[in-house]
């Protein structure tokens, strides 16, 4: 499968091509009073509302892990829906994809599109920093680095993921 | 089931449902009408019955198809006129329409609903139309009773069991047919295949077994035989079926017969051959023979047949084109449908066939459909209203629909709105491109007006006629009176009135309990009725029409009314209210309290309504879709419910405030004012029940909700952050009054009403550069009514007034219960819409009774003097008093030296500008000078400057005296009149901790001994009573006490709503009223009263502004006089002018 990858820190992350709607430098959003913290608020695209979660704070990062400060401009990973996903992988629709409502992720830099053979992933190591094996689908090892591919559908809150 | 059928399912749903929508009104018309209702009509039933009927078994949903068939049997004899459409029939078909649509509603388990009890009541009916029949035709088929269920045997009692058939008769055989019959077959064709068993052998046999109702074909006729008109059949989807006609009697009968049936089936099909063949009218004349058996092909489905035929389904046989024989004579095109050959499970057929009856009503002028027709299928016949009363009720209007998925419309009004952005941000940047380019202006312009247009059509998309809501009520009003043995006419107006598809939606309910509770407790017995003089039948109205850019729909009744009194008396017996509430409660209120949860005036529960549920639940649905509901009732006379609703749920109007430096949309239904709070003024409005904070707005107390805190973001300018230099605020203070002030003047009023616009809010911004000062804080309180239950919610600004679009709030926040929805403002920014209720209740606001009772029972004197903000200028007396005069009172403010003082006769007089004033020390006059700190020294007084307040009163020459000013402030009065007392006082009040007197400058001139210019002739009006309105406090005071003075007893009224109330309730001689009121100024007071029982009251008016303008438009809004707010003299003269009447 293809990967969109980016980093977060020093975590080099990815997720499945078909599941990204599009990626955009951060923009204003209005934050929603009484939310959960790691959700940032909403932007507007293109007339859709879209919910952005800070991935960091999701991840349970306080702020400063990874050297990284937010003053920095981010950008935000945009992610299909499931009727969007539908249509192109019906399957992958249903398994990895069951959120109705459009969200995006906060992420600190864009990396490449990488061609990823399925069997090459594995399941996460116990021992990873930074991340709780919950949100992650696997990992590859890429030129010594570890791809971390995510599971979308659990940073999201969706507990009812199937393997896929 | 393939997903290919489960989606033709849906259709059918669908398509039924449309059908069931329009049967049942159509039944009620019949049932109404009975015989002399329109062919028409009926002839819809039927159709309608009967498509339901045709795709029911393409589903082999075998329920629905017996149901439907039987349905449309006994539809059938009423449509031929072989049966009346007596009560019996109605009934019997309304079941099996309620019937019907449950099983449709729940497709895949009809095959469980048992519909045994509705057939047997239909066929019973049917059974028993002997007696009904009016005027049988010549082919009424039964002549017995017995029973005609669909597969029965064709009748022939002639037809003795042993008798063979007779094929030698058709001595014919090879003759061409002599009649009309284009298609005639080759010669030679007719004669009847051997092995053929002729129909009157098969009647007796199938007298045993059913007669299956698509035999092998070949019975009596081989369709081999006409392959010409197999082959052309096939094209047009025409059926082949076998046709045992009658032909009994006498030649001519016989001929006659024959010919009928032929002239019947010329415009639908044709009668390819006859068996016995016959050759020519001579022919059949001498046929002996008592049934002729005829071939016909035809579109129509066997059921539409029969009827055409006038005869009974056993008498029709199909015949099922062999398929080997449909490939052989295949069309050479190759565009045959192919469902031809089972055109019983051929949706197209169906449909074509459908298409067709819509097309042609059975009327003998047969078109062929065109092939492209086909796919044209008329979606929705669109019924202007849906009225039981009305007559005949034409043909549906066929319009050309489409259907379009919601979500695809969703999508394009979520476009229109990006256009609409779009459009704006063009619009802006083209202000600095258009200068290079002149012809730019145009096109944006023209762009703009379509964008407009755009978004206005495609919110138009979603909207449905009411009478979608409507249409049902007819059915259960009927059903409603029935049960409860009344009589209710039901009239429905305004079913054409557009609304939103998801205002619609939740229309029904609301609706159904309303007029549920109409026929329940508001219409009399007939009994009751004739003996009030009612008619006997109660009327109800329900129509809907536009109001203000609202919908409003309004359920009207002539029955029992709603008794106020009763009501209360139930909500006291169930605690809902305290006695003292009840005491003080309108009828408006009481009628109100319908709504509370629980409270039923049904005196006995009844399966109908009365466990007092109902109308709390259609209030609580009515806002819930953003409208309200109000209740208009006379006792004996009947009740008015109006719903009031928004067009559209995806567009509100709403405002834009800010709190805590984030922008949120408040929707602007059930906002019912917005209130300015300056935080010097703060401590006199906001206090504390309890640990709540509460705003005392007029005479209630508002619980208070701060949006800021409640969201929990952070204010951006906490009060009490900054130390300002005393002096600058001072003046800040002073600039701002004087703001206010102005502000006053043209508003007339520091509670911004909404009507006021958009444009006062922004205005209102100005005063931002204030709020900066922590001392100067400016909020506001939007006002909000929930569920009848007013609270305040504080916020820092209002920005603006948007007709916003509104979007899901995203799931991932469903457990906010503050906010309602999302919505993308001006600049494009997401913002949130705040949700009422979820506020409150998130603000854990509860409006006990307690609290409501608080709010009620507030001291009266209290009351009357919260209303108001005055300018009021506060001055220190000689003695360190502190008094109070408002600002409209004072004429001016002298600084005088004491120099100028002089004593004339023991009196003290000021000389300044060339005249003489009488000094007046108010405190020495009214007997205060002991309640200051001892007097300053006189030595100090003969240094300072001191003051004079020359009164505002025409021609007075006389001035009090105080020492110095202290401050003009615009605030609250809490004025209490009983704390201190002194001739001349109106009364004191708390005013920055300290103690300030309020007197009556009139009186304390008047005691001090100065003679009042122009006293007018001393008239005598005791006995008068007088209504004096004026929502300030002390001029409201000022004005009684003239009027007192002359011997009127003065009621009060603090606004122009009050002032009505009191008229339409009490007995007045006299109205004297300020025009410029909040709510209802003085104008609308003048426009009202003629529906009052004062319509010819005298008015007079009086004003702090007179201008010849004003006074013009005082005459023309009836006012006697008009006259300034303080003087007096002046009304005092005119009311010793008025003649008082008799």
């Amino acid at each position: 499968m293809l990967v969109s990858t980016f980093t977060l820190g020093d975590l080099y992350l990815g997720i499945d091509i078909v599941l990204v709607r599009e990626i955009n430098r951060s923009m204003e959003c209005t934050p929603v009073p009484g939310s959960q913290d790691y959700i940032r608020g909403m932007l507007n695209i293109r007339g859709r509302v879209i919910t952005l979660f800070d991935l960091k704070k999701r991840l349970g990062w306080s702020g400063n892990e990874g050297g990284d400060n937010t003053t920095v401009k981010q950008y935000n990973v945009i992610m299909k829906t499931h009727s969007e996903v539908l249509k192109i992988n019906p399957t992958l629709a249903e398994s990895k994809c069951p959120w109705e409502d459009p969200v995006g992720l906060a992420v600190d830099q864009l990396g490449d599109v990488r061609e990823i053979v399925d069997d090459n992933i594995l399941p996460p190591p116990a021992n990873m920093r930074g991340i709780s094996a919950d949100f992650v689908h696997g990992v590859v090892e890429f030129e010594r680095n570890l791809l971390i591919i995510l599971d979308v559908a659990a940073v999201l809150g969706f507990d009812e993921r199937q393997s896929g | 089931m393939s997903e290919e059928d489960d989606e033709l399912l849906g259709m059918f749903v669908q398509e039924a449902s449309e059908h069931l929508e329009t049967i049942e009104p159509d039944l009620l018309t019949l049932e109404e009408n009975g015989d002399d209702t329109e062919p028409e009509i009926i002839n819809r039933l039927f159709r309608g019955v009967h498509s339901i009927k045709g795709s029911a078994g393409f589903f082999g949903l075998t329920n629905i198809t017996k149901l439907s068939h039987i349905m449309e049997n006994l539809l059938g004899k009423v449509r031929e006129r072989t049966m009346s459409a007596s009560p019996a029939v109605t009934d019997s078909l309304l079941s099996g329409l309620d019937k019907l649509k449950a099983m449709i509603a729940d497709v895949s388990a009809s095959g469980s609903v048992d519909a045994s009890e509705e057939v047997r009541v239909i066929q019973a009916v049917l059974d028993g139309e002997g007696g009904a029949a009016a005027g049988p035709p010549a082919a009424a088929p039964a002549k017995d009773g017995a029973p005609v269920a669909p597969p029965a045997p064709p009748p022939e009692p002639e037809a003795a069991p042993g008798e063979e058939a007779q094929p030698a008769e058709s001595a014919a055989a090879g003759e061409e047919l002599p009649f009309d019959v284009k298609e005639a077959p080759a010669p030679g064709k007719v004669a009847p295949a051997p092995g053929v068993v002729p129909p009157k052998a098969a009647a007796p046999a199938a007298s045993g077994p059913k007669m299956q109702a698509t035999a092998p074909s070949g019975v009596g006729f081989d369709l081999a035989k006409y392959p010409d008109v197999v082959s052309e059949s096939i094209i047009h989807g025409r059926r082949f079926f076998l046709f045992h006609l009658d032909v009994e009697g006498s030649g001519s009968d016989k001929r006659v017969r024959f010919n009928q049936t032929k002239a019947l089936l010329s415009s639908v099909g044709k009668v390819v051959d006859t068996d016995p063949a016959i050759a020519g009218e001579q022919d059949l004349e001498g046929y002996s023979g008592v049934v002729l058996d005829l071939l016909i092909t035809t579109v129509l489905e066997e059921d539409l047949l029969v009827s055409l035929l006038q005869t009974d389904s056993g008498r029709v046989q199909r015949l099922e084109i062999p398929s080997e024989l449909a490939h052989k004579v295949a069309p050479p095109k190759g565009t045959a449908p192919s469902a031809s050959r089972q055109p019983e499970r051929s949706p197209e057929a169906e449909v074509a066939t459908e298409a067709f009856v819509q097309e042609v009503g059975f009327k003998p002028r047969l078109q062929r459909p065109e092939p492209g027709s086909l796919s044209t299928v008329v979606s929705k016949g669109r019924e202007s209203s849906g009225s039981s009363s009305q007559k005949g009720g034409g043909p549906p209007a066929v319009e050309e629909t489409l259907r379009v998925s919601v979500s695809l419309l969703d999508e394009l009004i979520n476009m229109a709105g990006e256009l609409v952005l779009a459009r704006n941000q063009l619009t802006r940047a083209a202000v600095e491109v258009q200068t290079q380019f002149p012809h730019f202006g145009p096109l944006i312009q023209n762009l703009d007006s379509i964008t407009s247009r755009i978004q206005e059509k495609v919110m138009q998309a979603r909207m449905q006629p009411v009478s979608v809501v409507f249409n049902k009520f007819p059915r259960i009003v009927r059903d409603l009176a029935r049960k409860l043995e009344k009589k209710i006419d039901l009239e429905i107006r305004g079913g054409e009135v557009d609304l939103d598809k998801s205002v619609i939606e939740h229309l029904s309910d609301p609706l159904t309990h309303m007029i549920r509770n109409v026929a329940d407790h508001a219409i009399e017995l007939p009994q009751e009725r004739i003996k009030i003089g009612k008619p006997e039948a109660g009327q109800v109205e329900l129509a809907a029409y536009h109001e203000n850019g609202l919908v409003n729909i309004s359920l009207a009744d002539d029955g029992a009314g709603i008794d106020a009194e009763k009501v209360k008396q139930k909500a006291l017996e169930r605690g809902q209210i305290t006695e003292r509430q009840a005491d003080a409660m309108s009828e408006e209120d009481a009628l109100n309290l319908i709504f509370a949860p629980g409270l039923s005036m049904a005196k006995k529960v009844s399966d109908v309504s009365g466990r007092g549920v109902g109308m709390d639940v259609v209030r609580t649905n009515i806002e819930k879709l953003g409208g309200t509901v109000t209740v208009q009732s006379k006792v004996g006379k009947g009740t008015n419910i109006i719903l009031k609703l928004p067009l559209t749920l995806a567009i509100i109007p709403a405002m834009i405030v800010s709190s805590g430096n984030q922008r949120f949309a408040i929707p602007e239904i059930g906002l019912v004012e917005i209130v300015r709070i300056a935080e010097s003024d703060r401590a006199n409005q906001i206090e504390t029940v309890g640990n709540a904070p509460v705003l005392r707005l007029r005479n209630m107390l508002l619980p208070l909700v701060d949006l800021a805190e409640v969201l929990g973001v952070s204010r951006i300018w906490p009060p009490g952050s900054g130390v300002n230099d005393r002096r600058e605020r001072l003046s800040d203070r002073r600039a701002q009054a004087r703001k206010a002030r102005d502000a006053a003047r043209i508003g007339g009023s520091a509670g911004l009403s909404l009507a006021s616009g958009p444009k006062d809010v922004i205005e209102r911004r100005d005063d931002l550069a204030d709020r900066r000062d922590p001392n100067n804080l400016v909020a506001y309180v939007m006002v909000l009514n929930v569920g009848g239950n007013e609270f305040g919610m504080v916020v820092d600004e209002v920005l603006d007034s948007e007709e916003i679009v509104v979007k899901p709030l995203p799931s991932y926040f469903k457990d906010n219960l503050c906010f309602s929805a999302t919505t993308i403002l001006g600049d494009g920014s997401v913002s949130l819409i705040i949700d009422y209720a979820g506020l409150m209740e998130q603000a854990k606001i509860n409006f006990s009774n307690v609290e409501r009772a608080t709010r009620m029972d507030l001291d009266e004197e209290r009351r009357a003097a919260l209303r108001e903000r005055q300018n009021i200028i506060l001055l220190e007396t000689g003695t360190g008093l502190i008094m109070g005069i408002v600002h409209s009172m004072v004429r001016r403010v002298e600084k005088i030296s004491p120099k100028l003082l002089d004593t004339i006769g023991g009196l003290p007089y000021v000389r300044y500008d060339g005249r003489t004033f009488r000094a007046v020390y108010p405190d020495q006059v009214m007997g205060l000078e002991g309640m200051g700190y001892s007097g300053g020294d006189p030595e100090e007084e003969g240094d300072a400057d001191l003051c004079m307040v020359v009164p505002n009163i025409p021609n007075i020459q006389a001035g009090l005296i105080f020492s110095r000013i202290i401050d003009t402030r615009e605030t609250h009065i809490d004025l209490d009149c009983r704390a201190i007392r002194a001739d001349g006082l109106f009364g004191s009040a708390q005013i920055d901790d300290r103690v300030v007197l309020f007197p009556d400058v009139n009186t304390v001139l008047v005691l001090a001994g100065i003679e009042m210019p122009h006293v007018p002739a001393q008239v005598d009006r005791s006995g008068l009573r007088a209504l004096v309105g004026d929502d300030t406090p002390f001029l409201r005071a000022l004005t009684s006490n003239y009027l007192q003075s002359v011997g009127f007893e003065v009621d009060q009224a603090e606004d122009g709503h009050v002032a009505l109330t009191k008229l339409r309730n009490g007995e007045y001689d006299l109205l004297v009223t300020d025009l410029n009121m909040p709510g209802m100024d003085g104008f609308e007071l003048a426009h009202e009263i003629p529906s009052t029982i004062h319509a010819d009251i005298p008015m007079i008016a009086t004003t702090s502004s007179i201008s010849s303008e004003v006074e013009q438009r005082c005459f023309k809004a009836g006012f006697v006089s008009c006259v300034p707010a303080i003087d007096k003299n002046r009304l005092l003269k005119v009311v010793a002018l008025m003649q008082p009447r008799d």
